[in-house]
């Protein structure tokens, strides 16, 4: 039998039909993060967060809820609260919760699932996003920074202790950027106070138009390979994955990894496959905006390569048992 | 040069998706990819790539953030643009020319066409059955959700019943040569998630005049529900069949 077999006029329209779909969520995405970027300096955020480490690094798993933000944008995010002092325990759980944890991908998850569940998928989803960012934010609090972040970049930090406690003062934290020379955002400090909003709001398009192209590179793969799949495969094959719980778990999963899909977008894709079980989708939903392709390779301007694919390790396994137990129960 | 690239090349990738986006929407093409709570966005998103290629066109190609505190990786660098400008606009303005606005039947096929409702979510409301009418327009997952329903079994029980959908073949449940199925295909949110639904007719004998396959037909017959494989099917003995123009919506029902 003939498994693969590709049309082009096929491939089309699914892909077009993908694109038209994410290219809205997308859009909005890249605008709320320009808003963000230009508008809004980090240190309001790090100034809003708890003493006490454990509440601030559960507290960081929500921001995304007020900040929301894709993978992509939440790296460029988060290196920006790491050079203002934010604990990377806090920037951790921020990054690996803000794709989920986020009103628009809530959103997009719920209309996605529109007869396969979606208030279950949407809050299970949410609840699983944030507990693994914050599980695995807990994790790096015990770790080393310099088995973390990249030796330049722990250059740039203030002397914030084995992990990276945060230091209140601003004085401090003015210190640190001038020794560092990564700045607070996008904008230098001093144009906060003379920029006109004009001037700020060409900052807004052209931060959003960064964000969406480079987004949107890896979106349009991403929607090729799944309309590839989509179309050309005869996916009788792969109900043998379906139809076994931890095998089509961990299909699900390395899918995610590969397709790189932004999490305000994949649950679309998520939904297509409807021969899989729910929890494979949920896997599928959880660990696509936590870790795939694209990420590796953004994670590496951050962190230490071994700690990426320990984070990657760690995600991967944590995701998988969890959303297999959830299979057991029956969810 | 630099500075040309990135004034030109983003404003010229965000006017041709724009572009893009805009023109389905206002052609109506779009209800054959999206279903419609996701039209709108559509149009939103088609004006705001343009407004924002205006503003990146206007704002004279100056780099998106300060050097040592940019995120952008990609675009940042010519290369970069350059690539970007390449991906996005190939593969998008190639499926713009090449889509038909609908699956051949090879990639119906690949996805599996559904002929048992209790593969398919459970239905949002009951069907009502007008009792005084002896004909009835239904859709093709109404006569699958019968075969489990033994009410609407019995509400169209000596009742005409008229389909209509895009005919195919029937390879497996065809034991005298006789059936073919009338499928439509059910699209959640876009097309790439739509599924194919197929319920079953059966001929006296097939017609002489061979219908090729995915024309849409509209088809009139009785409504019967035997046993077959150790469940009930739903099979529509063909009194008539015709073929049609395709429905405005497509893929939904």
């Amino acid at each position: 039998m003939n498994w693969f077999s590709f049309h082009f006029a096929d491939f089309s329209f699914s892909f077009l039909s993908i694109l038209f779909e994410g290219v809205p969520f997308l859009l909005l995405g890249a605008l709320i993060a320009g808003i963000v970027d230009v508008f809004v300096p980090a240190r309001w955020i790090a100034r809003m967060l708890p003493q006490n480490p454990t509440a601030a690094v559960l507290l960081s798993g929500l921001l995304g809820g007020i900040f929301p933000m894709c993978e992509c944008g939440s790296v460029i995010v988060i290196r920006r609260f790491l050079a203002k002092g934010l604990p990377v325990s806090c920037a951790i759980s921020y990054m690996l919760a803000a794709p989920v944890v986020s009103p628009l991908v809530a959103l997009s998850t719920f209309a996605a699932f529109q007869g396969q569940g979606p208030w279950v998928m949407t809050f299970m989803r949410l609840l699983l996003g944030y507990g693994v960012a914050v599980g695995a934010a807990l994790v790096v609090q015990r770790m080393r920074l310099e088995n973390v972040l990249q030796p330049k970049l722990i250059a740039s930090l203030p002397k914030a202790g084995k992990t990276g406690e945060r230091e209140r003062s601003e004085d401090a934290a003015e210190t640190r950027l001038e020794r560092g020379g990564l700045k607070i955002a996008a904008l230098p400090a001093a144009a906060w106070k003379t920029e006109g909003l004009i001037a700020k709001l060409l900052r807004v398009v052209r931060s959003a138009t960064a964000d969406f192209l480079d987004v949107a590179l890896f979106f349009v793969i991403g929607t090729a390979l799944t309309a590839i799949f989509n179309t050309a495969v005869d996916q009788s094959i792969i109900l043998p994955l379906a139809t076994n719980g931890p095998l089509a778990t961990v299909s699900m999963m390395g899918l995610a990894g590969i397709l790189a899909l932004c999490s305000s977008t994949d649950a679309f894709i998520a939904a297509s496959f409807v021969a899989f079980p729910f929890t494979a989708k949920l896997a599928f939903l959880v660990f696509g905006p936590v870790f795939d392709l694209k990420l590796f390779f953004l994670y590496g301007v951050i962190f230490r390569r071994r700690f990426v694919v320990l984070l990657a390790v760690g995600l991967f396994i944590a995701i998988a048992l969890i959303c297999m137990r959830l299979a057991i129960l029956d969810v | 040069m630099t500075r040309t690239l990135n004034r030109w090349l983003p404003a010229l990738t965000l006017v041709v998706w724009g572009f893009i986006l805009l023109y389905f929407y206002g052609s109506g093409r779009l209800a054959a990819f999206l279903h419609p709570l996701f039209r709108p966005g559509v149009l939103i998103a088609g004006v705001g790539l343009l407004l924002l290629a205006a503003g990146s066109a206007v704002g004279g190609g100056e780099e998106c953030c300060e050097e040592d505190a940019c995120g952008h990786g990609i675009s940042r660098l010519t290369v970069g643009k350059i690539l970007t400008f390449v991906v996005l606009l190939l593969p998008v303005t190639l499926a713009f020319f090449s889509t038909r606005d609908g699956f051949s039947l090879n990639a119906i096929e690949n996805r599996g066409v559904v002929m048992d409702a209790s593969e398919l979510a459970g239905r949002s409301g009951a069907l009502e059955v007008p009792q005084d009418v002896d004909h009835l327009t239904i859709s093709v997952i109404d006569l699958l959700y019968a075969a489990q329903d033994e009410r609407l079994q019995e509400e169209f029980s000596g009742k005409t019943i008229e389909v209509v959908g895009q005919l195919m073949a029937e390879k497996t449940a065809n034991p005298r040569g006789n059936r073919m199925r009338v499928v439509r295909m059910f699209m959640n949110c876009c097309a790439a998630d739509a599924k194919p639904v197929g319920a079953l007719i059966e001929f006296q004998a097939l017609p002489e005049a061979q219908v090729p396959e995915l024309s849409w037909v509209r088809v009139v017959g009785k409504p019967s529900f035997p046993m077959e494989g150790g469940r009930k099917i739903a099979v529509l003995k063909v009194d008539s069949i015709d073929v049609t123009d395709p429905p405005d919506e497509s893929m939904l029902y």
